[in-house]
C-alpha cells in the first residue's frame, strides 16, 4: 500500500466518522430525547454563561434549537457524501445549536457528562483549522482531526480517572467506595440487586477495572490500531454495564459513537475499491 | 505502531494555528481535572463521579409508581430523574415537609410525566426515604431510620 493509499483510508476514515458523528449519534440523542420537567423554570440556577440569561430560554425557542441542532446536523452528514465544500459551515452552526440546546439541558450552562464527549467532538470537527502544512491534495488537510480527537477520547477518560485519583486517591478502588454509590441509587435494577450481595472484593475489583483498565489506561489506545480496537471493545462494554448496573441512563451510549474513530471504518469502503480497480 | 517518538514528529507536521488549537483545548479540558472550576461549561468530567462525595448525604430518596400491584419502573430517567429525585430529596432530607407538601410536589411534577409517557393515571405512587449515620458496606439494608412510605395518587385518578 502507497502513502497516498494510506492518506486516501485517513480521508476516508474521517468521512465515514463525520457521517456517524453527525448523522448516527445526533439521531440517537435526539430520539432519546431531552425533557424538561416542570420544575425546570422554578429551578432556574444558571452558570457560565448562561448568568447572562435573566431566565431560561422559552420552550419555543429551546425547541427551535433542538429541531435546528437536528436538521442541521443530518444536512451536514449528508453534506459529506454530496457537497463537502459545504461541510465546514454547516458544522459550525450545527455545533453551536447542539452546545445550546444540550447545555441548556440538566445544569444550566453546564455539560451533562453523558453528552459532553458528542459535543467535544462535534465542535472539533466543525472548529479545528485545517493543517495548511500539509503539502498534499487539499482534502488531506483535515486529515490531522483523526488523532487529534483519538488524543481527546483517551484523554477524557485519562482524565477521568486522574479526577478520582486526585478526589479520592486509591481508597476509591481499595475501599467500600463503589458499594456506596451503588447502595444509594434511588432505585435498583435487578443486576444492581444481585451485586449489591456480593462481598466487598468483587466492588474493589470493579472498581478497579474501571480506574486502571478502563480509563487511566485509556492512551494505550493510541499505540496501535489491534489496542485501539480493544479499547472500543472494553469502553463500549463499560457503558453497557454502566447502563445495566449502575442506571446511569443510554445517553452515555453517544460516546460510543465518538469512540468508532478507533475502529478501521475506511475498511468498510475496500470491497467498492477493489472492484473499480478491477 | 505508534511509539514516544511519533509525538513530536505529529505536533512538528501541524501548522501554528492548529499547534495552538491542540494546545488550547488541552490545556482548557486539563484545567478542569486540575481546579475543576464549576462555573465553566465543560467541567463535568468524570464517568462517575469521582472520590466518595456523594456519600456526604446519607439521606436518599426513591420514587416508585405502582399499578395493579406491579411497579412501572423506571419511572423517572435522564433530567427527570435529575431534577425531581434533586428537589425532593432537598425537600425531605433538610426540612421535614408535611405530606400535603409532598403531595402537592409530586402532582406537580410527577403527573406531566405520567401523561407524557402515555402511563395510565390509576396507579400509586411511594416515595420512600431512607437514613443511615454512616454508610458502608454491611449495613445497607438496615438504615438507623425506618423507611417512610408515602402514598399518593397522580392527579386525575378517579
Amino acid at each position: 500500500m502507497t502513502g497516498h493509499d494510506i492518506g486516501k483510508d485517513k480521508a476516508k476514515q474521517l468521512q465515514l466518522y463525520k457521517i456517524i458523528i453527525f448523522g448516527a449519534a445526533t439521531t440517537f440523542l435526539f430520539i432519546k430525547g431531552h425533557y424538561y420537567p416542570p420544575s425546570f423554570y422554578s429551578q432556574w440556577q444558571p452558570i457560565s454563561f448562561y448568568r447572562l440569561l435573566d431566565q431560561p430560554l422559552p420552550p419555543g425557542l429551546l425547541r427551535f434549537f433542538e429541531w435546528g441542532w437536528f436538521i442541521l446536523s443530518m444536512a451536514t452528514a449528508l453534506s459529506c457524501l454530496k457537497a463537502p465544500q459545504y461541510f465546514r459551515a454547516l458544522a459550525k452552526v450545527a455545533s453551536i445549536f447542539a452546545v445550546i440546546y444540550l447545555g441548556h439541558d440538566y445544569n444550566f450552562g453546564t455539560i451533562y457528562h453523558g453528552t459532553q464527549l458528542y459535543l467535544g467532538v462535534l465542535l472539533i470537527l466543525a472548529f479545528a483549522p485545517m493543517n495548511k502544512k500539509e503539502e498534499q491534495q487539499q482534502y488531506f488537510h483535515d486529515r490531522w482531526h483523526i488523532p487529534l480527537i483519538k488524543f481527546f477520547i483517551t484523554f477524557m477518560l485519562f482524565g477521568a480517572g486522574m479526577q478520582k485519583l486526585v478526589k479520592g486517591g486509591l481508597s476509591w478502588v481499595f475501599s467500600d467506595a463503589l458499594f456506596i454509590k451503588l447502595a444509594l441509587l434511588p432505585s435498583h435494577t435487578w443486576a444492581a440487586t444481585q451485586l449489591l450481595q456480593a462481598p466487598l472484593w468483587v466492588f474493589e475489583f470493579l472498581a478497579f477495572i474501571i480506574l486502571f483498565g478502563v480509563q487511566l489506561s485509556a492512551p494505550l489506545a493510541l499505540f496501535h490500531r489491534t489496542i485501539g480496537i480493544g479499547y472500543f471493545i472494553l469502553w463500549s462494554c463499560f457503558h453497557l454495564g454502566a447502563t445495566y448496573i449502575f442506571s446511569v441512563g443510554s445517553t452515555f451510549y453517544s460516546q460510543i459513537f465518538c469512540y468508532s474513530l478507533f475502529l478501521p471504518l475506511y475498511a468498510l469502503t475496500y470491497k467498492g475499491r477493489s472492484k473499480s480497480q478491477n | 505502531m505508534m511509539s514516544f517518538k511519533m509525538i513530536p514528529l505529529f505536533f512538528n507536521s501541524l501548522d501554528l494555528k492548529s499547534k495552538i488549537f491542540f494546545v488550547l483545548i488541552f490545556i482548557a479540558y486539563a484545567s478542569q481535572i486540575i481546579f475543576q472550576r464549576e462555573d465553566w461549561p465543560l467541567t463535568k468530567l468524570s464517568l462517575f463521579s469521582g472520590g466518595r462525595f456523594e456519600t456526604f448525604n446519607l439521606c436518599k430518596i426513591s420514587i416508585q409508581y405502582e399499578r395493579g400491584g406491579k411497579s412501572i419502573d423506571p419511572l423517572l430517567l435522564g433530567s427527570d430523574k435529575f431534577f425531581i429525585i434533586g428537589s425532593l430529596e432537598a425537600m425531605m432530607c433538610t426540612k421535614d415537609p408535611t405530606i400535603n407538601e409532598v403531595s402537592t410536589f409530586l402532582h406537580q411534577n410527577i403527573t406531566p410525566i405520567l401523561v407524557r409517557n402515555q402511563v395510565p393515571l390509576s396507579g400509586v405512587i411511594k416515595v420512600k426515604r431512607r437514613y443511615w449515620k454512616e454508610l458502608v458496606y454491611g449495613n445497607f439494608d438496615s438504615p438507623e431510620v425506618d423507611e417512610i412510605i408515602l402514598s399518593e395518587t397522580p392527579q386525575g385518578e378517579r
